[in-house]
């Protein structure tokens, strides 16, 4: 079983007339446990590939497959759940909510998912990240790489298979987005989280054990 | 425990926007205020009405033809009855075998000490037997055949300042009483009148052997529609009952209380508009917060819990607060209204029990479900990756 399998995976917004294929039949598969780069250029469908994996988007036509279940089938209630406990998400700029606390911020997906009980996996998680000493601060009191990783450790709360990386360290210097990847290497290597990450810096994208590169939407 | 963490994360958010939530949470407990006080008015004023009618101490009022709407007014509230009868009707209904007393008045009002005008009632012995709990705070009845003293009611002692043996000017023509007595607090109309001698109160308005009222007591109240009867072949003359005066002034009361409903159903409706407003604001303004929350697990439902959540909070701290607002200031809407309506009468006005206040909050708490349903909806709409777009 794989835990992510692409065929013809196709994504086409359209506005009035016009028609933008923002992926054109890509063909995918990640392994459970495999570290995957999707690298390209601005443009190149890096971001809708991974909304389409973490089912935020709908794909127009095509097979995708996550954890063997077809997303395409799935509605609704389905696709929620697909989000809540099988696949996490991190964003460039972090996404936190600026009104939560850093341990508030990474137990609220736990709030959706009636699991507060479960608490002790924010301390642990924020550990982890090494940030338990912050998790009373608010988001604008860290700095950027404390807030990835306070998102990194939000995706993960709810002990999700997969986990998709939105150009991590977009926002970061190097130094910080070294720590991310390595961080992230680490989740892969001790927890054998499946994790795709989009970069457009070939740097951290050798750090992943396979690349996929995209251009106008395609495979190349 | 997720109820707990849920609500934080509401009044977090609302703390976000301190202003914001400020005023819109004064919005609706200015609307619920209003609310409570208006309904509050209505109950007031309602049972300060009962009771001023169940202590006029008459079971019919007898009075000159007319009608029946002006008569019933002025009998409660006071002023000029600009219709006289003869006492000749006053000897033929003491001949009723019915009647067990009657007392006769004669009300009209005159300056006071430059001030406007004020009731006067022109009474006679009788007038303390149909009302036996009037008694005197201090002094004493008028004496034998005097011609120039006044008794005053609790609420004009206290607005003139007057005490027993004080001058009382009374009058265009500068003609001065003396204070004989002062009648203790009863909390009817007659707080607020001044008594003079019936034969007085006649040679003042220039109409001797005139009166403008007969206060009859029945031998058995069951025998009233009888009497009445009777006294309807008195050419030119009618006869109130006590429960036909309350009728009467409940069926006016129960129209004003019709608009007084509808101006608070106003105020709430521009209330829930308002928080419905601000919340679609907010929506909008959050539509990345909103995805992001949908991306990392939340449902439509609770995003759409979400926002109720926090019209329901806004409105719920609103109703508490606007509902202790009504209550504390309840007093002083009493005053204002005596104000505008000085022959409101006597009583608490605004009477705000456990029970209105309760549904004031309660409606307050309707108004945050139904504030929150549009915009709620709107955030449970949108797509998780709406603000990357």
């Amino acid at each position: 079983m794989s835990a992510i399998l692409a065929q013809g995976l196709t994504r086409i917004y359209r506005r009035s007339a016009e028609e933008i294929a923002a992926l054109s039949g890509v063909d995918l598969t990640v392994e459970p446990g495999e570290f995957v780069a999707i690298t390209g250029v601005s443009g190149a469908g890096k971001t809708t590939l991974l909304n389409l994996i973490g089912c935020l988007d709908r794909p127009t036509s095509g097979l995708l497959k996550l954890l063997d279940r077809d997303v395409r089938a799935l509605r609704g209630k389905d696709l929620e759940t697909m989000r809540r406990q099988h696949v996490g998400f991190v964003f460039q700029d972090y996404c936190l909510i600026p009104t939560l606390t850093v341990e508030e911020n990474v137990a609220l997906p736990l709030l959706f998912s009636r699991a507060l009980h479960q608490r002790d996996r924010v301390k642990d998680l924020l550990a982890r990240v090494d940030l338990q000493h912050r998790s009373n601060h608010l988001p604008r009191e860290l700095s950027g790489g404390e807030q990835q990783r306070v998102a990194i450790a939000r995706a993960l709360v709810n002990n999700p298979e997969i986990l998709l990386a939105d150009e991590p360290t977009g926002n970061l210097d190097s130094k910080r987005g070294n720590e991310i990847v390595a961080l992230l290497r680490d989740m892969n290597h001790i927890k054998g989280l499946t994790i795709v990450l989009s970069t457009h810096n070939l740097n951290l994208a050798n750090r992943a054990d396979r690349q996929i590169k995209l251009a106008d939407g395609r495979v190349v | 425990m997720v109820i707990f963490q849920f609500i934080s994360v509401v009044l977090k958010e609302l703390r976000r926007h301190r202003t914001r939530s400020a005023l819109t949470i004064s919005g609706v407990a200015l609307s619920v205020c209003v609310l409570v006080s208006l309904l509050g008015l209505g109950t007031g004023y309602r049972t300060s009405l009962i009771h001023s009618i169940d202590r006029l101490g008459y079971h019919v009022l007898v009075t000159s033809k007319g009608c029946p709407y002006e008569a019933a007014t002025l009998l409660m509230q006071g002023g000029v009855i600009p219709m006289y009868m003869d006492e000749a009707i006053h000897r033929e209904i003491l001949r009723d075998a019915d009647v067990a007393t009657t007392t006769r008045l004669f009300l009209g009002s005159l300056p006071v000490h430059r001030e406007g005008f004020s009731l006067i009632t022109g009474i006679e012995d009788s007038f303390l037997e149909m009302k036996p709990w009037l008694t005197f705070q201090r002094g004493e009845w008028f004496g034998e055949g005097a011609t120039d003293e006044v008794i005053l009611g609790y609420s004009v002692a206290a607005y003139y300042r007057k005490n027993i043996g004080d001058d009382f000017p009374l009058g265009g023509m500068g003609q001065t009483f003396r204070v004989r007595g002062i009648f203790d607090r009863s909390g009817t109309q007659d707080d607020g009148t001044i008594f003079v001698p019936l034969g007085v109160a006649q040679r003042l308005f220039d109409k001797k052997e005139k009166l403008t009222g007969i206060g009859v007591k029945l031998k058995n109240l069951s025998r009233i529609d009888g009497f009445s009867e009777r006294v309807f072949e008195i050419p030119s003359v009618q006869v109130i009952t006590m429960a036909q005066v309350q009728r009467t002034l409940l069926d006016l009361l129960g129209t004003a209380r019709f608009f007084i409903g509808t101006v608070a159903i106003v105020a709430v409706a521009i209330a829930v508009l308002g928080v419905m407003n601000t919340m679609l604001i907010a929506v909008f303004e959050r539509t990345r917060e909103i995805g992001v929350m949908r991306a990392i697990g939340a449902s439509r439902g609770d995003v759409f819990a979400l926002i109720c959540a926090e019209t329901l909070t806004i409105c719920t701290i609103g109703g508490i607060a606007g509902g202790g607002i009504a209550v504390l200031g309840s007093r002083m809407a009493s005053e204002a209204v005596r104000a505008i309506l000085p022959f409101a009468p006597p009583g608490v006005l605004v009477q705000i029990d456990g029970i209105l206040l309760i549904g004031g909050i309660a409606m307050a708490v309707g108004m945050g479900i139904l504030a929150g349903i549009i915009p709620g909806w709107r955030a449970s709409r949108l797509h998780p990756i709406a603000w990357m777009r």
